[in-house]
């Protein structure tokens, strides 16, 4: 990529608006260095007066008008150019909104109005804030290429890959091992350890059968974070690449990642994306898999690239490669908190070293499988950034830029989301049952100034965003966790040591779909809440006695009810969990196979789908069914490559099969791997692959997810309160 | 303009204080919403009463002039008849007494220097003809003492009444109070106290006749300013000014500190200024004199001065008048001994005082006058009323009325309103529902506070503890004046309501216990309003003398009188000097006055320019900048209309209506009228002009006049053109075309903005466009860089 060419994205051309920026900043007038400060600096006071205008009704209205149609006209032009625009536009009815919130609606006179009257100010500013950094996080995504390996392979460095585990079953650790074995490194250059924080025998009985290190140590002091560096003080490789036990990375994932090291000699750890082929709790009970971005994507898709303009893209535990000499400077893994993995890259950071984010997926592993399970997940790691908000703020102390400490500053907030969003899931309330005006002004003037904000910001975001998290998703995502992430946030805060929560995971393999209650408490208040305060304002509309204005603002809240009630109740429909029916994680992809049969029949087909212990195959149409538990032999390809296991039918249909892999021997099983877990391609074909993102579209889904949700909860509750009721009369007869 | 304080005028507001302080001080328990006389009722054109004809003798004349509200004819042995009817002194209604002690009072006043030789009462009545006539009686009572009562007769019942009665003169002194009771009675046993058919009704035509003798007062400086001003006189003050010739500069600056000094006590009386140039001492009454050197006229002795000098001597004309001559070696000096009279009079004691020593005055700032409420921090009430006033009693009092004085320039634009904390105090009934504190702001309503009876505020402990030191209980209420009903010169009324709930027959007894307190350290607080105010704006000129007085002391202005002045501009100048005094409350110590060649070095000055006939150059200098042209007869305004449009439908916020349409008025005056005109000073930007011009010297005290105004004045001065033809005052609006005052420079944008939305949407296009090419680049290259390319 040289200076003059047009900047481009993975190839793509520009769009014809950057393209014109692009010729057009050639010109000498760009050169000089004070054009661009005088030029900003214009601008910046050319804004304040705009933000700080006031503007009466009609002139308020007229304006919103004039930047929602240019938004509208900026949203069909591709480009960065024309994002860059539309941020600004946002920003600028945003500021408008927020100075004339803080400057004329706080006239409270009530101390009913004052509580919930500052309480929703507060909770606006934090989403204001969150707004604005995240615009500076991701504003211009890096997006980096993979820098190709030297051909000369001795100049290749010495990689230690560790995958640490504590609990997890060996079926589970095992195939991470096997396809790690299969990376392609020179052998002579790659050490393999599993560091076993169990002390299990059946581990380091594995370990040596298949010839990787296995390393325990006494107790389980800082846990992982722990485990790696008791590891660190007996390894000596110039790399280290770390895998969750559950992750399972591709044998292309060191020749990809390490590019970057070799070509910069201050980067200090890579990160790639997890990618998980099984769908997380809320695809899972939502039946939204590979059709809406997950939680996820939105991280690995947007926000690590956007970090990586700053330099500020963080580890994330697992498949990532490390520096050894940078960490062994600032001592080794983070252990002060329970999010090490963010708290190290802060440190290298801090340090003066560079971190990076390839968008290239190279490593899957299984997504939590329960809503109980993801939900503890995410209270460790709102835990854990606030815990780094408190003992090493990003604000604060040496060693990072603006930029750095703007990203680090936001990963950080994000987690404090909690008590906002519940104050936006029960703010109306407050009017509907206690008349409390939380805005001291007309209705009127509220929409005409709140709205451009919300309407910006969400059309800004939608093109930000789209690939990678759909509008209105961010809020079922967040209000699911809202309640249980907002204590520990804020008690770490406090004290990083206090808000230390267990969440009880329950289910795991379970048969049947039911219905997580416990975990469904709060957002069933919240419903509830709302939908008496639905009914409240409907009863107020029917029968109170209102002029115009007080219309209005019933309206509005009601509005504002009705739209909470949907966000909860599709909160609602998560905890209704799904059954989960496969003890193996099996990935559905179509590979080229072929079936020998014991009469010596071959038969060309394809997959369906693989496990570590099975495959589901597509027989061709018109051909002869095969009988269940018939033994055969079963191919599989890469490329010209092809490798052979014994298998056995368990399920036959028409064309359908299930197969059985039959003792396969430890090489067997690290060929199993190489033909199917370990392929490079089988994740980067899936990653961003999400349908853009339509605003109306996504709205219409959450609906959808929302009646459906209230739905099954009338039926659940009918059905339990029936249970109850049945078991009370057996009760009573038994005891008459 | 709307955005700034209206200045609308209101008189009868300036006039209530004084009057409301010498109603308190007799403490008065009358049921009337007492609302004080006018100042200036139907000027009285009264024909004598008896005897003489003063009509034919000019100094009559002059008395009537003098005392517009109330009737007063000289009677021979050179005593004087006043006829106040009641209404003149405060019942603006009739007075209707109900229940079986039901009272109304007026107050009423004697000169110092007059005694009261006989009194009588012509009482204009009604009563109820269900009153026991043997039980039931009319008290009149004067301070307090029964005058007269009258009986109730069943006959006579229902019917006008009219009865004269005299009053014991020995019961009048200075300040009294004149007390109309009905203790009525319908029945002899379980008496309803508040029952319907106990009234009676006294017209407010009733007269009260008060013959005075003259009494000639002492020679003495410490008296002042009595007898030249005597608080006691409701009617206008008429002060003669002598000098002994035409006066120069500064003769007429201490003048101008002395008139302006007058002007100041007169408050809502008005005060007038008639100018001799040629020492005539005039016949009657009392003078000022102004002149350097001996004083040798008929009769009057005064002595070469030996320095500044004030003395007082009779009128050799008239003996119970007196002559406060101010003297000195020079113009300078004179100066001296009037400041002494204006600041220092406390201490000027005996017949003559010659000041050796003066006291350094203080420099004054903008907006410190002592009248006005103060802008640099929250005011207490109680610096702006008595404690007398503060309290009240009974069940339904007159309201507290709280007379304020704003700064005319307060911009209110996007302000709330005045922020008051309104601490009060109250009785709490045992039972009540309805009792309330009603607070009100020029006659309007602004809030109802509800006074919670004892069994609402729980009684008990909690209520015991917080009675500890009163049978009142302290509340604190915040709130908010709304700007937009606010004049330059308030009233803030606060009235206490209490419910009086029936008990049953024969068990009422009225006990008046109920009290009513407004805590002195209630604070107002005008301190976050910036000042400023669009001009040419005549109404604030006229209402509070701005932008003269932004500086009370006048040390910012410079009156232009025309180079052959005469005693008619010499009044005018004094008498507005008085009016602006009225409004600030302080001298102007330290006004300039300069004639049209020497206007040029007083450039960074507010100019007042006072011109009758063809004698003002600057005029027609200066034609150009006017908003209209003042060549010979035919004036020609090019104004837009009077029409004021607010656009106020979806807009909260009053502001300036600027009306792009203007319309060329040709207006052809007669040679009687006068023209008041504003406009920018053609001299410094941001400086005013207020040029007042008639075509003759006699036209100027019309101006005059129209400013003191009064009942007959039905419209008033404002917009930048004014123009009075005798009691007829037109006012034009023309754009106002300047502002004074500052907004800082985030106000004046944000001002400017919101004026012109559509610079707010270019501006925003305008940065937006600006900056996002820099940020393009600076991120392109941070990206160039992070990927090393």
């Amino acid at each position: 990529m040289n200076a003059p060419q047009p900047f481009s994205d993975r190839g793509q051309p520009p769009s014809p608006l950057d393209a014109k920026i692009e010729r057009w900043s050639q010109h000498p007038f760009w050169r000089h260095k004070a054009t661009s400060s005088v030029l900003s600096l214009l601008a910046v006071i050319c804004l304040v007066i705009v933000v700080s205008a006031p503007l009466d009704t009609v002139a308020q209205l007229g304006f919103s008008l004039v930047a929602l149609v240019f938004a509208l006209l900026l949203r069909r032009v591709g480009g960065r150019l024309a994002t860059i625009v539309m941020v600004l536009i946002s920003v600028i009815m945003s500021l408008r909104y927020m100075y004339w919130r803080v400057t004329s609606t706080l006239d409270f006179q009530s101390w009913l109005d004052i509580v919930f009257g500052y309480g929703l100010l507060l909770a606006e500013i934090y989403a204001l804030t969150v707004l604005l950094l995240g615009y500076v996080q991701t504003i211009w995504p890096l997006r980096r290429d993979p820098v190709p390996m030297p051909l000369d392979v001795d100049t290749w460095p010495t990689i230690d890959i560790m995958i640490p585990t504590y609990n997890e079953p060996l079926e589970v650790v095992k195939l991470s091992v096997l396809t790690a074995v299969s990376m392609d490194w020179p052998p002579d250059r790659i050490r393999i350890y599993v560091l076993d924080d169990g002390r299990r025998p059946e581990f380091q009985a594995f370990c040596s059968e298949i010839g990787v290190g296995y390393i325990a140590r006494e107790g389980n002091e800082s846990a992982k974070a722990g485990n790696l560096n008791a590891a660190l003080a007996l390894t000596d490789g110039e790399f280290v690449a770390v895998f969750d036990c559950d992750h399972i990375p591709t044998r292309s994932f060191l020749q990809i990642s390490m590019g970057w090291f070799l070509k910069e000699p201050k980067l200090a750890m890579l990160q790639t994306p997890h990618f998980f082929f099984s769908p997380d709790p809320f695809e899972k009970n939502l039946d939204t898999f590979r059709s809406v971005p997950n939680e996820g994507e939105l991280f690995y898709g947007l926000v690590q690239d956007g970090n990586d303009l700053w330099n500020a893209a963080f580890f994330c535990g697992s498949c990532a490669v490390l520096r050894r000499k940078p960490l062994m400077e600032i001592g080794g893994m983070a252990t002060e908190t329970v999010t090490e993995d963010a708290h190290t890259a802060l440190k290298l950071n801090r340090a003066g070293y560079d971190t990076a984010y390839l968008a290239v997926p190279q490593a899957a592993g299984l997504a939590t499988e329960s809503l109980s399970r993801h939900i503890g997940q995410r209270i460790r790691w709102a835990r854990g950034m606030a815990q780094i908000f408190r003992l090493d703020n990003p604000l604060f102390g040496k060693g990072l830029n603006l930029g750095q400490r703007m990203c680090y500053l936001n990963a950080m907030l994000h987690f404090f989301y909690g008590l906002p969003r519940i104050v936006f899931l029960t703010a109306p309330l407050a009017f509907l049952f206690f008349g409390a005006h939380v805005f001291q002004a007309s209705a009127l003037l509220i929409t005409i100034y709140a709205f451009p904000h919300i309407i910006h910001a969400n059309l800004t975001t939608s093109r930000m965003q789209g690939r990678f998290r759909h509008s209105f998703w961010n809020e079922v995502y967040e209000s699911v966790l809202a309640w249980y992430i907002m204590r520990p946030a804020f008690l770490a805060i406090i004290n990083p040591k206090l808000g230390g929560f267990n969440v009880t995971a329950k289910g795991g393999m379970s048969g049947d779909a039911w219905f997580d209650w416990d975990m469904a408490r709060p957002y069933l208040v919240l419903l509830a809440l709302n939908l008496m305060g639905m009914v409240v304002g409907i009863g107020s509309l029917i029968l109170g006695d209102h002029d115009a204005g007080g219309l209005f603002t019933l309206g509005i809240n009601l509005i504002w009810t009705i739209y909470n009630i949907i966000i909860t109740s599709a909160s609602v429909a998560v905890a209704r969990e799904e059954r989960q029916f496969r003890a193996q994680p099996r990935v559905a992809v179509a590979l080229p196979a072929m079936l020998r049969l014991h009469d010596g029949k071959t038969v060309v087909c394809e997959t369906t789908d693989y496990s570590s212990s099975g495959l589901g195959i597509r027989l061709p149409a018109g051909f002869t069914p095969i009988a269940n538990g018939e033994r055969l032999h079963v191919s599989v390809y890469r490329g010209t490559e092809e490798r052979v296991f014994p298998a056995k039918v368990v399920f036959a249909a028409r064309d359908v099969l299930g197969l059985n892999f039959e003792s396969l021997t430890m090489h067997q099983q690290i060929e199993l791997a190489e033909m199917t877990f370990a392929r490079a391609d089988t994740w980067a074909k899936a990653w961003g692959q999400g349908a853009p993102d339509t605003p109306l579209q996504a709205f219409k889904e959450v609906t959808r997810i929302g009646i459906h949700g209230f739905k099954q909860l009338v039926t659940l509750g009918w059905q339990a309160t029936r249970q109850r009721r049945a078991a009370r009369s057996l009760k009573t007869k038994t005891e008459t | 303009m709307t955005s700034t304080l209206l200045s609308s005028r209101r008189r009868e507001h300036a006039a209530l204080r004084p009057l409301a302080f010498a109603l308190s001080a007799v403490m008065l328990v009358g049921a009337l919403p007492l609302q004080a006389a006018h100042a200036a009722p139907a000027r009285a054109a009264v024909a004598p009463a008896s005897g003489a004809a003063p009509a034919a003798s000019s100094p009559a004349a002059v008395v009537v002039d003098a005392a517009p509200a109330i009737a007063r004819v000289d009677v021979p042995e050179g005593g004087r008849r006043y006829a106040f009817t009641l209404k003149q002194l405060g019942a603006r209604t009739p007075m209707v007494l109900r229940g079986i002690e039901g009272s109304s009072a007026v107050p009423f006043a004697i000169r110092a220097d007059e005694v009261v030789s006989s009194a009588r009462l012509t009482l204009k009545y009604a009563y109820s003809p269900a009153l026991l006539a043997d039980l039931s009686h009319i008290n009149v009572m004067v301070n307090g003492e029964v005058a007269v009562t009258v009986p109730v007769p069943k006959v006579t019942a229902g019917t006008n009444q009219e009865l004269t009665v005299d009053l014991p003169p020995q019961l009048i002194t200075q300040f009294n109070t004149l007390n109309i009771q009905l203790i009525g009675h319908y029945t002899m046993e379980c008496e309803d106290p508040l029952h319907t058919s106990l009234w009676a009704n006294i017209s407010n035509r009733s007269v009260l006749e008060v013959t005075v003798s003259p009494l000639a007062l002492v020679n003495d400086l410490s008296i002042l300013p009595l007898p030249f001003f005597d608080r006691r006189d409701a009617s206008q003050l008429r002060l003669p000014f002598v000098f002994s010739n035409a006066p120069d500069n500064a003769t007429l600056e201490a003048a101008g500190a002395l008139s302006s000094w007058f002007g100041g006590l007169a408050t809502y009386r008005g005060a007038k200024f008639p100018v001799s140039t040629n020492g005539d001492i005039p016949a009657k009454g009392n003078a000022v004199i102004v002149a350097t050197g001996a004083l040798q006229a008929a009769g009057v002795d005064v002595p070469a001065p030996n320095g500044p000098t004030v003395t007082i001597v009779p009128n050799p004309n008239d003996q119970f008048g007196k002559l406060l001559v101010i003297g000195g070696r020079d113009a300078k000096e004179l100066k001296q001994a009037a400041l002494a009279v204006v600041t220092g009079n406390k201490t000027l004691t005996g017949q003559r005082a010659v000041i050796t020593q003066m006291a350094e005055l203080e420099k004054r700032v903008p907006y410190d006058a002592p009248n006005w409420l103060r802008s640099d921090r929250p005011v207490k009430l109680g610096e702006l009323a008595t404690p007398e006033v503060l309290n009240v009693t009974g069940f339904s009092p007159k309201p507290i009325a709280i007379d304020m004085r704003l700064p005319p320039d307060l911009f209110g634009w996007r302000e709330k309103g005045v922020p008051l904390n309104l601490k009060y105090r109250y009785t709490p009934q045992p039972i009540s529902t309805n009792s309330s504190l009603t607070v009100g702001l020029n006659d309007q309503f602004v809030k109802s506070l509800h006074l919670p009876s004892v069994a609402r505020l729980g009684g008990g402990e909690g209520l015991l503890e917080r009675l500890k030191t009163d049978n009142s209980v302290p509340v604190t209420d915040q709130m908010v004046l709304p700007l937009q009903i606010m004049n330059p010169r308030s009233q803030l009324q606060l009235r206490y309501q209490y419910d009086y709930i029936k008990q049953g027959e024969c068990r009422d007894v009225i006990i008046d216990n109920v009290r009513g307190a407004i805590e002195p350290d209630s604070t107002i607080d005008i301190s976050s309003f910036s000042h400023y105010i669009a001009m040419p704006n005549l109404g604030v000129f006229n209402d509070s003398g701005f932008p003269f007085t932004k500086m009370a002391d006048l040390s910012q202005t410079a009156v232009v009188l025309p180079n052959n002045a005469g005693p008619a501009e010499f009044s005018a100048y004094l008498n507005v000097l008085g009016r602006f005094s009225e409004s600030t409350g302080y001298p102007a110590t330290a006004v300039t006055v300069v004639r049209p060649d020497q206007a040029a070095a007083q450039a960074d000055k507010d100019l007042l320019v006072i011109a009758s006939g063809d004698n003002q150059p600057l005029l027609k200098q200066w034609a150009k900048q006017m908003p209209m042209s003042l060549d010979g007869s035919g004036r020609r305004f090019e104004l837009t209309d009077l029409i004021y449009r607010t656009w106020n439908w979806l807009m909260p916020n009053p502001r300036a209506s600027v009306d792009p349409a203007r319309s060329s008025v040709s207006f052809t005056t007669d040679g009687a009228s006068v023209v008041l005109v504003g406009f920018e000073s053609p001299l410094q930007e941001g400086r005013s002009v207020v040029a007042i011009s008639s075509s003759r010297p006699e036209g100027l005290d019309e101006a005059v006049s129209a400013m003191i105004g009064g009942e007959e004045y039905p419209q008033t001065i404002q917009g930048s053109v004014a123009v009075v033809r005798g009691k007829q005052v037109d006012s034009l609006v023309a754009d106002q075309t300047y502002a004074v005052g500052s907004l800082g420079l985030i106000g004046t944008v944000q001002w400017y903005m919101s004026r012109h939305p559509w610079l707010v949407v270019l501006l925003g296009i305008l940065g937006v466009l600006l900056l996002c090419v820099p940020i393009y680049l600076a991120l392109r290259a941070r990206a160039r860089q992070r990927l090393g390319s």
